[in-house]
């Protein structure tokens, strides 16, 4: 049997909000009896190891694990940890098949995912099936005015795809949402007469007039692989260009609309929070309206708030998206309605009522959020009026700038400013020991360097007697010596500067016999070590030169 | 002491909150201008008190005077912003007599100062008596005396040149310090002008936007200039 291989598909298709911790999804929701499709257990933002978990599905569906695959994704909190087990599911017969959900313990806490849906068709391809399909259709062929609708367009082979090219058709009074971006999806499917390499598109279109909408057939430039890779590890490819089917289309007009319709062509899901019921005068409350459905939210806004008897309102939107997933376009928002206590008592809001167009139901429906009574306690009423409000950081009852005063203090204790006269005594106190440590050592510093100037020169003759007669030493001492005297009373060290010529010419020839005994070797006599040290003696005691 | 004068505080401040609280502005305002040495929570609330009186231009007289003690307050920067909104195109605002007024307060800085100072004199007799240099102290002995002396002129700067409010009505600006010398140009109430000095009767002023002139010392109001004027000077 050949072994299936998957080719993983863009991270952002398996991993569609980081919001979730933990999400089951599928690489193809549609599938044919006997083929392997993958089933993707996602992990976001994680510590500690993650380990498979065990998928409890249904009988007729034999589920293998296959491999891992961990990596790392951008949220708002920063780089997160992501982990994705890969899982081959085999269905042995057609149906639909509900898929998880799954448990997974991840950091010490478990987590479920969603559940999926897989459709099994009954078999259809067999080895003569064509090497290459393409196909190009909207996912639903009558829709109503302002609905999304998906346009999917892709190739099915049985050979590798390498890359290809489409010519799409203009798909007028088809307008692409601001939401919602393209997306691609590639794998493989495993199938008993080989694989098949898929490659799909989805856009989203959202149907702007009634009428005939039906698209002209795409093209398709394909590149395949062909046979084996060369000894370089070259694939050799070919072109192949495709046609696909037209795509019909038909936009309904929508039903002459109620009063307050809102604009929203889908099925959508509302709901409605308060923060607090509890306010204080001047202060605010956030009514937070949630939105999710398939539709598109752009140009949507909460309807206009009515004038209630004690408190005012302002509407922030916080934001809206939108992304397709597992074949579904899935839109959702928040607008936020700040409520701001004006006048104490007990006020009662009349509910939020959202008109939308529902094309399951076809019809229009009517979403009403209530909103409890809303209790305005004593504060700083004003008479006011808060103007603007703009979200804030990260306070969880949506925090709001104010355009009132903000209240008074209660508690007294507060710093005052110190004096003049007690900054000054503190400081002269506190800097006192300081002042005394400079002055001292600065005392100190003066008196060494006086004692230093009063203190007398070291004779040369001091070292000359520290060294014993009959020292080895004692002639180099003898030598240096001389010469230390000698520089010690002439302004240049020769014993031609003395003042006596006599005395000089003694130095002079001392200082030769000295260097003879020292150059030359031999023992120094006695006579000249008396005699040197005379001479020393002598010199010493002349007057000294500076410099 | 810092709760014996908490106590002595605490009831004409607990008087002026429960009046605010119930409304009566007037005798918020007579309660928390009746504490003698108000520190600047109780000029904060006077502010407020005077706000919601409809006079915004000796709220922010207060509010400028609170903000001498609480200068990072983020409550009095935001009621002083909304304050200055209630007013009547008033020139921009004058700076602190030093611009680091606007950040710390001269007793703050006094403090660290004398922090300085003494972490100097303790590490200096410190490392003396082993015999260790000591020039690590001596530069924190010296910081400390510049930044205590920066205080000290920074106190005595708020105290000569305070930032001071025209209230009540618009302020004639002249030329010099003399009732009949030319009017140079008109401040509106709410303007906020810094005193350079006083001479007979008039302070010579400077606008946030460097323009100068002689005012009636009556026309503008700071704490610590006497009662603010409630009728024409």
């Amino acid at each position: 049997m050949v072994r299936f291989f998957f080719v993983i598909t863009a991270l952002f298709v398996s991993v569609p909000a980081l919001a979730q911790r933990v999400q089951l999804s599928l690489q193809a929701t549609e599938v044919e009896a006997l083929q392997t499709v993958g089933l993707v257990v996602s992990v976001i933002d994680y510590k500690r190891a993650v380990r498979p978990p065990s998928l409890v599905v249904h009988p007729d569906v034999t589920v293998e694990f296959s491999t891992d695959r961990e990596g790392m994704e951008m949220s708002g909190q920063g780089i997160v940890r992501t982990v994705q087990f890969i899982y081959a599911a085999t269905p042995q017969r057609e149906g639909t098949f509900t898929l998880g959900p799954a448990d997974i313990v991840v950091d010490g806490v478990t987590l479920t995912t969603n559940s999926v849906q897989l459709t099994v068709k009954p078999r259809t391809l067999t080895a003569d099936t064509p090497e290459l399909e393409a196909y190009a259709e909207f996912e639903q062929t009558e829709v109503y005015e302002g609905q999304i609708v998906l346009y999917r367009y892709g190739l099915r082979s049985r050979r590798r795809i390498y890359r290809d090219q489409w010519v799409r058709p203009p798909m007028a009074r088809l307008q692409s949402p601001r939401d919602g971006l393209p997306v691609t999806t590639e794998y493989v499917i495993d199938d008993p007469t080989g694989p098949l390499y898929v490659k799909q598109n989805h856009q989203a279109l959202l149907a702007t007039a009634p009428g005939d909408l039906g698209q002209i057939p795409a093209t398709a430039i394909v590149s395949l692989a062909v046979g084996s890779p060369d000894r370089f590890r070259i694939r050799r490819t070919q072109d192949v260009t495709i046609v696909t089917d037209p795509s019909p289309l038909t936009v309904l007009s929508l039903p002459p609309a109620p009063p307050g319709f809102t604009g929203l062509v889908g099925d959508f899901e509302f709901t409605g929070s308060l923060n607090r019921t509890r306010v204080r005068a001047g202060d605010s409350v956030t009514f937070t309206v949630d939105v999710v459905g398939d539709g598109s939210l752009e140009g949507f806004a909460l309807p206009e708030a009515p004038e209630v008897d004690g408190v005012s309102f302002y509407d922030n939107m916080v934001g809206a998206d939108a992304r397709i997933s597992e074949g579904k376009y899935v839109a959702q928002g928040r607008w936020q309605r700040v409520i701001v206590g004006t006048k104490r008592g007990v006020a009662q809001v009349p509910p939020v009522s959202i008109v939308s167009f529902s094309p399951s139901r076809q019809r229009y429906v009517t979403h009403e959020l209530v909103i409890e009574p809303i209790t305005v306690r004593p504060g700083d009423e004003s008479e006011a009026d808060v103007e603007s409000f703009s979200e804030a950081d990260s306070d969880a009852d949506g925090v709001v700038i104010d355009t009132d005063i903000r209240p008074i203090y209660r508690a007294w204790r507060a710093s005052t400013l110190p004096t003049l006269p007690w900054l000054l005594g503190a400081a002269v106190l506190l800097g006192l020991p300081g002042l005394w440590v400079a002055v001292s050592s600065g005392v100190g510093v003066l008196r060494r360097r006086r004692e230093g100037r009063e203190r007398p020169v070291d004779s040369p003759l001091v070292r000359l007697r520290g060294v014993a007669v009959g020292d080895p030493e004692r002639l180099a001492v003898l030598d240096a010596t001389l010469r230390a005297c000698l520089a010690n009373c002439t302004p240049d060290g020769q014993p031609s500067s003395l003042p006596d010529d006599s005395l000089a010419a003694d130095v002079r020839a001392a200082l030769a016999e000295l260097g003879r005994v020292r150059f030359a070797g031999g023992v120094l006599p006695e006579d000249l070590d008396s005699r040197a040290v005379a001479l020393c003696t002598r010199l010493d005691g002349l007057p000294e030169v500076t410099s | 002491m810092i709760w014996l004068v908490a106590l002595a505080l605490a009831g004409p401040l607990e008087d002026g909150a429960d009046a605010y609280d119930g409304g009566d502005w007037p005798a918020a305002i007579e309660a928390w201008q009746s504490v003698e040495s108000p520190n600047g929570k109780v000029l904060y609330n006077l502010g407020n008190a005077h706000y919601r009186s409809a006079d915004p231009a000796r709220a922010v007289a207060y509010y400028r005077s609170a903000a001498r003690y609480r200068p990072r307050d983020g409550n009095l920067a935001h009621s002083l912003a909304i304050a200055r909104e209630r007013l009547d195109n008033p020139p921009p605002p004058a700076d602190p007599p030093r611009l680091w007024q606007a950040f710390i307060t001269s007793g703050e800085l006094g403090l660290l100062g004398l922090l300085l100072l003494a972490s100097g004199s303790v590490v200096g007799v410190w490392q003396r008596r082993r015999q260790q240099p000591w020039w690590g102290a001596a530069i924190a002995w010296f910081l400390g005396v510049v930044v205590v002396v920066t205080a000290v002129l920074g106190v005595s700067a708020a105290d000569l040149h305070p930032v001071v409010v025209v209230v009540d009505s618009e302020a004639v600006v002249r030329e010099s310090a003399r009732p009949d010398a030319r009017q140079t140009f008109v401040l509106p109430a709410g303007s906020e002008v810094r005193i350079e000095r006083s001479l007979a009767g008039f302070y010579r002023i400077e606008t946030g936007d460097g323009r100068l002139g002689w005012v009636p010392t009556g026309a503008v109001f700071a704490i610590g200039l006497g009662p603010a004027p409630s009728e024409e000077p």
